[in-house]
């Protein structure tokens, strides 16, 4: 309720809320103490009138005695003429006067044309005519309240002694008219100090808050004036400038060390922004941050190179615009998630729309960005890997591609020779026989079909077979370098994997089928990975060892069971789950292509390594 | 030597301080007293500044301090003139005839105020409102009389009444005396009393003076009668004073401070009158007395 009527005044300024404290309260406390001091004034007040009436009738009654037993009834109105006259010059309280006789008949009547002269009056108090009148009037005196036209007033009767004996009764009609507007003019002037009391008071208070207020109004200046450009002037110029012993002048020390602390903070602030933005703006992901509503905040340089929007073009916009249709409801699903958790959400692989229409591949990881454990935004991070995907594809072509010629060399091999001895025989066969045998004709045939047979594979052989080696120099440690960053290109885990490089330096170079030497690492590389599920390290050591450079590829995994270290190089044999079990067998053939030697062996240490030969290019021109 | 000194000086001191004390009265005391004159209010209150002029004015032509001595009847006023306790007086008509019969005054002037002669008139008024058209419709109702020794205000109507048979005790409900005409205006006016009789000469005086006061009132009867209010002089007046006060009577009009004292007494002049005017007054006088009851108690 207070709360209601305070509203309004909530808005107004201090120096005003304290005028207009002060100012009621000095108008309201003496209206209030004042009101109650006539109130209890008008008890007071009221027998004074009494007092008042009863002194003018026992001015009538006194020489009304001597008036009457003259029967001199112009003195007798000259008597109450002069009382309603003297009261008409100071206050006019007594209204009528009148004398009765004995017998209750109007005498005399201070206006004698309202009242009937010698006609008994006819009311209670009339002598004769009340139910006891001398019990009223057993002092002399009786005041009644009556009221005429409209007016209350006090009617004092009097009694006309002579003596003991009783000549009449002056009657007299006392007005409170008087009184109340005596009051009246009390309370109005008692309203019109407190008005002045109060206005003079709410001016008071308001120059002296105004006074107190200023310095607070200085500091309010200072803080607004507290711009970026304030905090980089000299302290001395932004701080507030208030000098006072009082509560004003501490809260302006302390808002002046509020502001030294804030420069600093600030400045610590700033440079841990300018960090953050470097880290933000330098980072090659790229990095979206967006509203929990999927609106874009922020986007980092990297979106503007990769998907292409500039970030004043996009900020605000809806994330969904570079979300291709069929990725929405995962991309929802997955911000959703973090959105409840806050934590982060698997990683996705998806495709990216660019500004220009085209498509990315990218892995999208998603982060809330909670503020006093409130997530308070989402940040996500797109990281490019078109690249990887494309040097996947080109992996897996080349090891297919490998694969299949090396495959289709093996079969071609393994067919040839029963062909060679079908065809053979068939041969043999058909000489010793007679052209005429029932079977020649058979026989022919399959000597015919086997030869066939052949060619066919001859021309598979010649047609799978890889083609034919491109040489060239390289470096072993580009080779060794190239190799790996496929592999960590490829690991999903690659911070279980910890690489670690020991190679020699001033290696000769060699001079070998680069792509074909790729393949053979990468699959080297991979079953080394693969044997360390739980992660380790992987190292790769290369050394001049005589004419070849040797290149050893160790794990920290579980080694090789004992009983396959002899097979190992055997095709379609595997320990790997999945595995075709020919990688190791067409490793094998393609370091020995290159003059090379390949072994596999379990480490003292745990793990396994695997060791090549290959002859440096000086070593190969011998 | 010195305590001596300023202890005769003390002496001195006192001895001087009384005989200051002592001369004092004896120097405020005249030789002969002071001329006494006496007045009824004739003139209603509120106007009575012209009688005490009219004191001053007259000590100061005979060269004696004249005090005014005011009393509210013509009885009074007579009974001081018999005593001697008053020198000159302004009485009405019935207080000179019985006044001179019981040898107490003497006539000096009297006052000219309608027309040229020493005749005025007695009227009879009620309020404006009134149906009352003469003194019959007056039966029944309340009265004011003057004094009961008032010509216009007194005589006047208990003649009429005698005439057809009346007595003021018979004829009125009520009747009051007021004492001055001026009060029985005001007594019809505000109602205490429904008609009065007054003396033409103070009405024709509110009328000028005091218009107000006579506003709610009209004549319903004029009548003329013969002798204006006579000054008179106390029985055993040193006739040189009589004389001299005649004199400065007679010439009031003839100095400028007189005249206006007169014109603001509605007063023309004042004229030496024999006594045989009074006579109307007196047949009137003796005709109601033979009419009223022998035993009836004599107001004041």
């Amino acid at each position: 309720m207070i709360r209601l009527i305070l509203k309004p005044f909530q808005d107004w300024g201090l120096a005003k809320r304290i005028s207009a404290g002060v100012g009621l309260l000095l108008f309201i406390l003496p209206l209030l103490l004042g009101l109650f001091v006539i109130e209890q004034d008008r008890k007071v007040l009221d027998e004074e009138l009494k007092k008042r009436g009863i002194g003018l009738a026992e001015r009538v009654s006194l020489p009304a005695v001597d008036h009457i037993l003259h029967d001199d009834i112009w003195e007798l109105y000259k008597l109450i003429r002069d009382i309603t006259k003297i009261s008409a010059a100071t206050e006019n309280i007594a209204l009528y006067a009148m004398v009765l006789d004995n017998s209750g008949k109007i005498l005399v009547h201070s206006d004698p044309l309202s009242v009937k002269l010698g006609e008994p009056i006819k009311d209670s108090v009339s002598v004769g005519g009340s139910p006891n009148p001398d019990s009223l009037l057993s002092k002399g005196i009786l005041i009644r309240e009556i009221r005429l036209k409209e007016e209350s007033l006090y009617e004092i009767s009097s009694l006309i002694l002579r003596g003991d004996e009783r000549l009449g009764i002056t009657r007299i009609g006392i007005t409170k008219r008087y009184m109340e507007e005596q009051r009246r003019r009390l309370r109005r002037d008692l309203f019109i100090a407190s008005f002045i009391l109060g206005a003079s008071g709410a001016i008071v208070g308001f120059l002296i808050a105004r006074q107190m207020i200023r310095p607070l109004n200085q500091l309010t200046r200072s803080v607004a004036a507290l711009g970026d450009e304030q905090f980089d002037k000299d302290i001395k110029d932004i701080m507030a400038p208030v000098r006072r012993r009082d509560e004003v002048g501490l809260l302006a020390d302390s808002f002046n060390m509020m502001i030294q602390r804030l420069k600093k903070s600030r400045k610590e602030l700033k440079e841990s922004e300018e960090r953050h933005r470097s880290l933000w703006e330098h980072v090659e992901d790229s990095m979206i941050r967006v509203t929990l509503e999927k609106k874009i905040i922020a986007v980092n340089r990297r979106v503007e190179e990769v998907i292409g929007y500039p970030r004043e073009e996009i900020a605000g916009s809806d994330i969904s615009i570079m979300i291709p249709d069929k990725y929405c409801d995962l991309f929802d699903e997955v911000f959703q998630r973090t959105l409840k958790k806050g934590e982060k959400a698997p990683t996705i692989e998806i495709e990216v729309l660019t500004r220009d229409k085209g498509l990315i591949s990218m892995e999208l990881d998603m982060r809330g960005v909670t503020i006093r454990d409130e997530v308070e935004s989402i940040q996500i991070h797109f990281r490019d890997i078109s690249k990887r995907k494309e040097i996947e594809q080109e992996l897996i072509n080349a090891a297919r591609f490998v694969t299949i010629g090396e495959l289709t060399t093996d079969l071609t091999h393994e067919i040839n020779n029963p062909i060679g001895i079908i065809s053979g025989f068939a041969q043999q066969i058909l000489a010793k026989m007679d052209e005429g045998n029932p079977s020649y004709k058979f026989v022919r045939i399959i000597s015919e079909e086997a030869k066939r047979c052949k060619n066919v594979m001859k021309d598979l052989l010649a047609f799978s077979q890889p083609s034919s080696f491109q040489y060239s120099l390289v470096n072993p440690e580009d080779l060794i370098n190239e190799s790996l960053e496929f592999v960590l290109l490829l690991l999903h885990q690659k911070e279980l994997i910890s690489v670690k490089k020991e190679i020699q330096d001033n290696l000769p170079r060699l001079y070998l089928d680069i792509p074909r030497m790729k393949g053979v690492f990468l699959n080297i590389y991979m079953n080394a990975v693969d044997a360390m599920p739980q992660g380790g390290d992987l190292i790769t050591q290369a050394s001049l060892d005589g004419s070849y450079i040797k290149i050893a590829v160790s794990d920290t995994g579980k080694g090789i069971p004992e009983d396959y270290l002899d097979k190992v190089f055997t095709p379609y044999l595997t320990t790997k789950e999945g595995g075709s079990g020919i990688g190791l067998s067409i490793s094998k053939r393609i370091v020995e292509a290159h003059n090379g030697r390949i072994e596999i062996e379990n480490r003292l240490e745990g793990g396994a390594r695997c060791l090549i030969w290959l002859p440096s290019h000086e070593g190969a021109i011998k | 030597m010195v305590l001596r000194g300023t202890k005769r000086f003390k002496t001195a001191s006192i001895l001087l301080i009384l005989l200051i004390l002592l001369i004092i009265p004896f120097e405020s005391m005249e030789a002969e007293g002071p001329l006494r004159i006496a007045i009824t209010p004739v003139l209603p209150e509120g106007h009575l500044e012209p009688n005490r002029e009219m004191i001053n004015y007259i000590g100061d032509r005979i060269e004696r301090s004249a005090e005014l001595v005011q009393r509210r009847s013509y009885q009074e006023i007579n009974d001081l003139l018999q005593k001697g306790e008053v020198d000159v007086a302004f009485v009405g008509g019935v207080t000179y005839i019985l006044g001179r019969d019981k040898s107490a005054m003497e006539l000096l002037v009297a006052p000219v105020v309608f027309d040229e002669s020493t005749n005025y008139f007695s009227y009879l008024v009620v309020r404006k409102d009134s149906p009352i058209r003469s003194l019959l419709d007056l039966k029944g109702k309340r009265f004011a009389f003057t004094d009961p020794l008032s010509t216009s205000g007194k005589l006047l109507p208990a003649y009429l009444l005698a005439r057809i048979n009346e007595t003021p005790e018979t004829f009125f409900k009520k009747y009051i005396y007021t004492y001055s005409h001026s009060s029985s205006i005001e007594a019809v006016s505000v109602g205490l009393v429904d008609g009065a009789s007054v003396d033409s000469y103070i009405w024709d005086f509110l009328s000028s003076k005091d218009p107000e006061s006579v506003s709610r009132l009209k004549i319903i009867e004029r009548h003329e009668l013969i002798g204006t209010t006579p000054v008179v002089v106390r029985n055993d007046i040193e006739p040189g004073l009589k004389e001299r006060l005649r004199r400065v009577f007679l010439d009031m009009e003839r100095d400028q401070r007189g005249r206006e004292i007169l014109n603001k007494m509605g007063i023309k002049r004042f004229v030496d009158v024999k006594d045989s005017i009074y006579n109307a007054t007196r047949e009137m006088f003796k005709f109601v007395e033979r009419r009223t009851d022998p035993g009836r108690k004599k107001k004041r």
